[in-house]
């Protein structure tokens, strides 16, 4: 690679003329990363057109005119150095590499490089080493803040949920809308295998998304190419942008055998934010009045020792007091209650016996059971409880390795790295184990013939990934959602009894132990867990020949194939039936090119880049899996056999894409530069006669500040205004074309037979044999500026893109007969701008120094049609009250349900039993945030660098179920405020007007008529439980958020303090470590159980965390 | 070098011809899922489906069998006080219009000259096409009870080759019961017994077409009976002097059902809820059970047509508790959740389904894993014509007694009953129907209500004609009384005074079908619970 830098170097070193030499200045650049010698850097005389450049040892010879005194070293990738010069002729200067690089060359489609100042669009990059110091295992997550524009919504850990990543807004309004990822020129897959039911909260699995197999270590940079305009060369699938990721390559080491890297690095998890709790209150839904069960004794075995008759008129000792155990929700007795309340309550004479003010006494669920010598038979006080919620998470503990070895010699190079990441998650009874193995190769089978290889292998092993959302295992549903606030987690840790059987708290009731709604939380981390393991291998093989001095050719195979293996169980015991559920997913991506490469300078100043190349994409997916049937026959053995009946289902899948195509691009005097390509895709997919469509893209970028004029500005570094339009053909899933018969399908989509008879049933999805490709039109304008020697730039887009045609699966009425109809529908709009500032506020010498960058993006979405006789497409309903929509006229991801009654003058209203009225179905906001702002601090302070980035969302909206039936359950504490249990609520709003028929009077307008101030006191239970039954709008809330997403700190130990080792790097770490202004203290609005389009509905997600840690990197 | 330029030329030509997309046929083929399938297999699909899905956990259990007052639930109430799950009606909807459209589907492969041919190795064409009609009525009559005006001569239509309608508009009620009308007179009159029905398929009765005959014209007589309020009974005389009395059900031997495997995964839908997802949150509601006891509502003042028998299903629709007590209790219909909570939590009615206490094979018949749901029986048919023929009290016995002899035959099938067992339920048979009351409006349409257990749909839709049983609850009575001697009376989480008189519109058709259920919800008169279908017991009566 630094091969062609030298050769690109040099080319665009024509022209210059060597000006009088007055003083001859040699020296040797290294590198800070590593300390090697850099070739192919360049010096320049700064004022001039005198410059330099280094030999592959690094050296160079300077020759510089009498009245300089200042020379600039730069290199592709490191920051440029100014240096005064001295009176030493020999000047040493070693480049540090820099985190957001300005100039230079970045990787763009099919793995060109080329200069940025070429493109005519929007390109941002982020280096590998700034990844690998932020200590997340997942590279999608580290972009977050990083990038103007993108978009990245995840839930945090370590377990590898899914993530979510945006470029621009929403384009497609049936897929899943994630830029494509390229590695090395392969294309790898990012499939999401979540289930319908996890996206919309519903309850299963998150399994993540595919693009996580990445390992960080390896990454040596990445480029966001952001619009079409980038990504026109990859095809349909790149219209959503592609995230291009370079590793890292081997290197022949100057008077090295060997390059040896290491890098370790430790980080700590823990859970950051849990909703508000209430801790006046315990489990039941009795209220205050709240009745206890009672059992009574004929001895003195009981707590109270209080002799009495019982309602059946026996006499009796002595009697204990059980609680609602079977009830899931945490509106029972107050904590303050005293049993004398109690007791007298329930006609107990109290006179003269010692429990009239003590604290209520009653019978734990884990005082039943007789093997439990410590507890059993023993009451215990209500109270709030030791061990609360946080008590139940752990520190999740992620531990990195990566070694790597780099060597080679002139004609041959190749690179080793091997990576472990092994981490325990913080829920109970969780781990993933990753091990990489990476190894690039490539050589000179002649002088104009090389080979290249790059290989990776991933083996991923999880264990106790979090169901998620409304589900039955999933613990935090029990914690914020249905649960009793007066458990005590580390009684609940004893999850099962010496036979095997369930410890639930949720016991029916005092004498029947059988699990009502709820498993116990460690019992569903310890029986009810699932493991994965994926295997995985992607890489490329591939000749390339250079064919004259400007022409090459290329033949490549990229690889990506996985086997991902997923086993879920269920317990016998457990409150739901049994089961035990194994699915293998093989996935196996083929993409074949051939590639033409023109490179070639003529006419002094004309130079013209071109590509020709054709593809083949055949992609097979295939899932096998079985499930029991009935529950299991021996418990805790987990195979299929082991079943009442079990049914095997498979589902396979066979696409292909050939494509055809082209590029040219044009360069005058490295000032004007005139982008086109021409891609004609034919997809196995669409119906015959439409299956082929061409897509064209064009560009154009002016680097102003070569002008003549311009240049001679001081106060003008660079400018460069860029423009471009770009089309982008799509096609759709396989099978969407013909008619099928589906199998008759139970809930786990598990198909059966009615014995003797099969069952086959209509698709609820009507397809469609008339689809034709979906198109996206876009078009982009931006420039870049920097100033005052780069002390500050700026890069400003403009964009606008119109998704046509677009194959979705329509929502349509029930009474259609068909639930959705394949269509081409619609038309989805993308407006808006993107900046990227940067700037060095205050450099003093090489002490300190502070870099400022900020992106910011804001993105206006329209759905602007969608299809004759339909003005809304729903795209999926939440478990409760709401759905995410797609409304004409409105913005993508419109959260609907109903919404409060207002007033003319916008007040709430409630109706004459004090009661919030509630609208019909209407739209609530939606999910798109209104801007995303990346605010990044570096510091340069001595040797130390410090990065602080802070990550600001705002706008947009979502559901929050937790907000729901927490307080709907009495969970929260918004349930127990300002003594409202006691109390009662008096609504803040007006009371509607009645007519004689007793219906609310409203005005042509949709408000209603009122009649004065609420007065009407309403019980707290009414008021909770109206969270479900009233209006959805009481659940919206708004998503903004400010995060400190990350801190580090690193500082390289000076070489002549290590010895042998160079570059000992250290660096500590922190992520996700504050949020600041959510809208509901402990609800993250960063929540995803999906990296599909489903969003907006919160809950029972997996809590948000923080992590922290060190990682140490050196070299020999 | 001179092999690596032919390489790329060949790499190059490779590509070219791909360039041909030949076999993109066979690449999009989809190898899951059949092209073509017989219509035996929709039928039991349909069949199976509309079982499923009207009798079951959600649409029957937190809803029909609610609002008809055979059952409550013991924790989380709301559907018993007229909140409904939004999410449970959008989805219902669309499983149920979806459940038909396999019968469409049948009906169009038997017409369609391209397919009828084929389909035809299932069955007699115009026979096949007669027993999807009937089913299809069927289904959308409880669709059309539920809601009030439908899609209907718009529905089903997604599909249509030349002009397929996704957003359907809605049909005036009585319109669509004026075409059910006509639908089952032609498909009844198409029939020819001698050519035999479905071939394979028919659970509910294997292809007999007579039976499928005797079906058709029943269910017509209670689409007749349904609007006797707006005709005086016309439509439903004309027809009995039309097919005569041996045209409808004769017996139980032609009662339409749909007999469940009774193995995972084809339990009845009832046993899956209460054993598979232990979902048991229900029991057996008071004014129910007072009604089988024979006792009066003292809490209201209203007087049992039953005092002081005891119905002998009372102990097959419900168990007592503890065991062999003869003690059955019922739970106070529409209390709030923590009424219901401090109701039972205190064990004053520990009469409920599906705790430890009941064991699979000592609960009530209807949570056994084979029962098998009814689409029509014969005491329906019995209990009509004695109204038609002013309350006449042989058909009124008749109904009575095919009733009881239908839930004993059911349970000595299901809970394998013996010759004595049987004996000794007659003899308690025997003895009841001979103290029963005479025929009468209250006392027929009360046994009607009493037969139809389970069938919550039909319960409720007769309730709303009939205004009858009268032991059931209505908004502001009374319904129990709590443990310091406080009246609890039954206040609804909406503003209702009486039961609902329909359900509102699925919110999702809001969404995806807005105009044309905005403009049914003004052609009836509001999207409310409280607006009234034509048929329905007309103010005043």
């Amino acid at each position: 690679m630094r091969k062609f830098t030298i050769l690109l170097a040099l080319m665009l070193f024509i022209g210059l003329q060597v000006a009088n030499a007055q003083r001859t200045i040699t020296g040797t650049v290294t590198s800070s990363d590593d300390g090697a010698a850099i070739p192919g850097a360049t010096i320049l005389v700064k004022g001039t057109a005198v410059g330099a450049i280094t030999d592959v040892d690094g050296k160079y010879s300077l020759s510089v005119p009498k009245d300089k005194n200042t020379i600039l070293v730069s290199y592709v990738g490191m920051k440029t150095q100014e240096i005064e010069l001295g009176a030493d002729n020999v000047v040493n200067v070693v480049l540090q590499p820099s985190v957001q690089e300005l100039e230079g060359i970045v990787v763009t489609a099919l793995g060109v490089t080329r200069e940025k100042k070429a493109l005519g669009y929007s390109v941002q990059d982020v280096k590998g080493g700034s990844l690998q110091n932020d200590g997340t295992a997942n590279v999608i997550n580290s972009l977050s803040g990083r990038v103007a524009g993108v978009q990245v919504t995840s839930a945090s850990g370590n377990m590898a949920g899914s993530s979510r990543i945006l470029i621009r807004g929403i384009n497609s309004i049936s897929g899943n809308n994630q830029p494509l990822f390229v590695i090395d020129g392969t294309i790898i897959d990012n499939s999401d295998f979540n289930s319908v039911n996890t996206a919309r909260g519903a309850g299963g699995i998150d399994y993540g998304n595919m693009a996580q197999d990445i390992n960080a270590d390896d990454v040596a940079s990445i480029s966001v190419l952001k619009g079409a305009n980038a990504a026109a060369l990859y095809g349909s699938r790149a219209a959503n942008g592609v995230i291009l990721i370079t590793t890292k390559k081997g290197e022949q080491k100057k008077g090295k055998q060997i390059g040896i890297e290491f890098n370790t690095g430790l980080s700590f998890e823990q859970v950051s934010y849990l909703p508000k709790y209430q801790y006046d209150y315990g489990g039941g839904n009795g209220g205050l009045d709240a009745t206890w069960e009672v059992k009574y004794y004929n001895d003195n075995s009981g707590y109270y020792k209080v002799p009495g008759t019982d309602p059946d008129g026996n006499a009796y000792q002595s009697f204990d007091l059980g609680m609602d155990y079977g009830i899931d929700e945490s509106f029972g007795p107050a904590y303050s209650t005293t049993a004398g309340k109690y007791l007298e309550n329930y006609g107990i004479d109290l006179s003269g016996t010692s429990y009239a003010n003590q604290p209520i006494y009653y019978r734990p669920y884990y005082s039943f059971d007789s093997w439990d010598t410590d507890n059993y038979g023993k009451s215990i006080e209500w109270k709030t409880p030791t061990h609360d919620v946080k008590d139940f998470f752990k520190t999740g503990i992620g531990w990195t390795n990566n070694v790597a070895l780099t060597g080679g010699g002139e004609n041959a190079q190749v690179r080793l790295g091997l990576g472990t990441y092994n981490s325990s998650g913080y829920m109970p009874n969780s781990y993933l184990d990753r091990y990489t193995v990476n190894l690039s190769a490539s050589a000179n089978l002649t002088k104009d013939l090389r080979a290249f290889a790059d290989v990776n292998y991933i083996s991923t092993k999880t264990k106790g990934r979090a169901e998620t959302g409304y589900g039955d295992i999933n613990p935090i549903e029990r914690f914020n959602q249905w649960g009793q606030r007066q458990l005590d987690m580390y009684d609940a840790k004893v999850y099962s009894n010496p036979d095997g059987s369930q410890r639930s708290w949720n016991r029916t009731s005092m004498d029947d132990a059988t699990p009502a709604y709820s498993n116990n939380p460690y019992w569903d981390r310890y029986m009810n867990y699932q493991n994965d393991k994926r295997d995985r291998y992607y890489g490329n093989v591939g000749v390339s020949w250079q064919i004259t001095s400007w022409l090459r050719a290329q033949g490549k195979m990229n690889i990506d194939n996985y086997v991902f293996r997923t086993e879920e169980r269920v317990a016998i015991g457990s409150a739901s039936q049994s089961y035990y559920r194994e699915q293998v997913r093989t996935n196996s991506e083929l993409n074949a090119e051939f590639l033409f490469l023109v490179d070639k300078t003529f006419a002094k100043d004309w130079r013209l880049n071109a590509t020709f190349g054709g593809n083949m994409m055949d992609r097979n997916y295939k899932l096998v899996g079985g499930s029991t049937i009935g529950g299991l026959l021996i418990p805790e053995l987990y195979t299929l056999s082991n079943s009442l009946t079990n049914v095997a289902t498979d589902y396979k899948s066979w696409k292909r894409i050939n494509s055809l195509y082209g590029s040219a691009s044009l360069g005058w005097k490295s000032m004007l530069y005139l982008d086109v390509t021409l891609r004609n895709d034919w997809s196995s997919t669409l119906p015959k006669g439409k299956n082929s469509y061409l897509y064209p893209s064009v560009s154009l970028s002016w680097v102003i500040s070569e002008l003549p004029a311009v240049k001679e500005a001081k106060w003008l570094t660079f400018a460069k205004v860029r423009g471009g339009f770009a089309k982008v053909g799509n096609d759709t899933d396989p099978y969407r074309t013909s008619l099928t018969y589906a199998n008759f399908l139970d809930d786990d989509l598990y198909p059966y037979h009615f014995s003797p008879y099969g069952l086959y049933t209509l698709s609820n999805t009507l397809n469609n044999a008339d689809l034709k490709p979906e198109m996206t039109n876009s078009w982009e304008i931006g420039a870049e500026l920097r100033f005052l020697d780069n002390r500050l730039g700026l890069d400003f887009t403009y964009y606008s893109k119109a998704s046509l045609d677009q194959i979705i699966p329509v929502a349509v009425s029930g009474a259609s007969g068909y639930s959705f109809q394949v269509l081409n529908a619609g038309k989805i709009t993308n407006k808006g701008y993107e900046i990227f500032l940067t700037a060095i506020p205050v450099r003093v010498k090489n002490n300190f120094e502070w870099t400022l960058t900020a992106n910011f993006a804001r993105n206006r979405n329209q759905v602007v049609e969608l299809y004759p006789g339909i003005d809304n497409l729903q795209l999926a309903a939440g478990p409760f009250n709401i759905s995410v929509n797609a409304a004409v006229g409105d913005e993508y991801g419109q959260l609907m349900g109903t919404d409060f009654i207002y007033d003319e003058d916008g007040n709430k209203v409630v109706g004459d039993d004090g009661r919030y009225l509630q609208s019909s179905v209407k739209a609530l906001g939606t999910v798109l945030p209104k801007y995303n702002l990346g605010i990044g601090n570096g510091f340069k302070i001595f040797g130390v660098d410090l990065f602080v980035l802070i990550d600001i969302q705002h706008g947009g909206k979502f559901f929050s179920t937790t907000k729901m039936w927490g307080t709907y359950t009495g969970i929260l504490a918004a349930s127990a405020e300002d003594g409202i249990r006691e109390n009662g609520v008096v609504i803040d709003a007006m009371v509607a007007k009645y007519d004689d028929n007793g219906n609310v009077v409203y005005n042509a307008d949709g408000t209603a008529q009122v009649t004065g101030v609420n007065h009407t006191n309403i019980d707290a239970y009414t008021w909770t439980t109206d969270h479900y039954n009233g209006p959805a709008a009481q659940n919206i809330l708004d998503a903004s958020y400010v995060k400190l997403r990350e801190i580090t700190v690193s500082y390289t130990i000076p070489a002549k303090l290590t010895g042998p080792i160079h570059n000992l790097k250290i660096g500590l770490f922190g992520r996700n470590l504050a949020t600041w202004g959510t809208a509901m203290s402990g609800i993250d609005p960063e929540q995803s159980t999906s990296s599909g389009n489903i969003q907006g509905i919160e809950g029972a997600g997996l809590p948000s965390t923080r992590t922290f840690g060190f990682n140490i990197g050196f070299n020999f | 070098m001179k092999k690596f330029i032919k390489l790329s030329l060949g790499i190059f030509l490779v590509f070219f011809v791909m360039g041909c997309t030949k076999n993109f046929d066979k690449i999009n083929e989809n190898p899951n899922q059949p092209a073509e399938v017989t219509t035996a297999s929709l039928f039991t699909s349909a069949q199976k489906g509309l079982c499923d899905d009207i009798y079951d956990e959600w649409w029957a259990g937190r809803q029909s069998l609610l609002w008809a007052q055979y059952w409550v639930q013991r924790n989380y109430p709301s559907e018993d006080r007229y909140a409904i799950r939004q999410n449970i009606d959008n989805l219902y909807w669309r499983l149920i219009y979806h459940d038909v459209q396999d019968l469409i589907e049948i009906i169009s492969l038997n017409t369609d000259p391209a397919t009828k041919t084929k389909a035809a190795t299932s069955g007699d064409n115009t026979n096949q096409i007669a027993c999807a009609t009937i089913l299809k009525v069927w289904a959308m009559q409880i669709m059309a009870d539920t809601w009030g005006d439908i899609p209907y001569s718009q529905a089903f239509k997604g599909d249509d080759p030349t002009n397929p309608i996704p957003t359907p508009k809605y049909d005036k009620l009585v319109d669509i019961y004026a075409q059910f009308y006509t639908e089952l007179a032609a498909a009844v009159a198409s029939i020819n017994e001698d050519n035999g029905g479905f071939t394979s398929g028919d659970v509910i009765f294997d292809g007999d077409m007579a039976l499928w005959k005797k079906f058709g014209n029943s269910l017509r007589l209670r689409i007749a009976m349904r609007i006797s309020n707006t005709d005086n009974y016309a439509a439903a005389r004309a027809l009995v002097q039309e097919v005569g009395v041996d045209g409808f059900m004769t017996s139980n031997a032609d009662n339409a059902k749909f007999p469940y495997i009774g193995q995972t995964p084809n339990n009845s839908p009832l046993y899956d809820a209460f054993w598979t997802s232990a979902r048991n949150d229900f029991t057996v509601a008071k004014p129910f059970i007072n009604i089988l006891k024979g006792v009066n509502d003292t809490l209201n003042g209203k007087i049992n047509p039953f005092f002081g028998l005891i119905d002998p299903r009372l102990q097959l629709y419900t168990r007592d508790r503890p065991a062999g007590s003869g003690n059955y209790y019922g739970i106070p219909y529409g209390m709030t959740e923590g009424q219901t909570q401090a109701y039972w939590g205190k064990k004053l009615a520990p009469s409920y389904y599906g705790t430890a206490a009941y064991s699979k094979t000592t609960a009530p018949v209807i949570l056994n894993s084979k029962y098998a749901p009814v689409y029509m029986e014969y005491a329906e048919v019995a209990f009509m014509l004695s109204e038609l023929n002013n309350w006449d009290q042989t058909y009124y016995m008749y109904g009575v007694e095919a009733s009881i002899d239908h839930w004993r035959d059911v349970c000595t099938d299901l809970e394998g009953w013996s010759a004595d067992d049987v004996a000794a339920f007659n003899v308690v048979k025997e003895a009841y129907l001979a103290a029963l009351p005479p025929a009468g409006e209250e006392t027929v349409l009360t046994q009607k209500y009493l037969a139809f257990f389970n069938q919550g749909y039909q319960a409720w839709a007769e309730y709303r004609r009939t205004g009858q049983p009268k032991m059931l609850l209505v908004p502001g009575e009374n319904t129990s009384v709590d443990a310091d001697g406080n009246m609890i009376t039954f206040i609804p989480l909406i503003t209702i005074s009486t039961i609902p008189w329909r359900l509102t519109y699925p919110q999702q058709e809001y969404t995806v079908n807005g105009a044309n259920v905005t403009a049914a919800a003004s052609q009836i008169g509001g999207d409310k619970m409280t607006t009234k279908l034509f048929w329905e017991l007309p103010s005043g009566k």
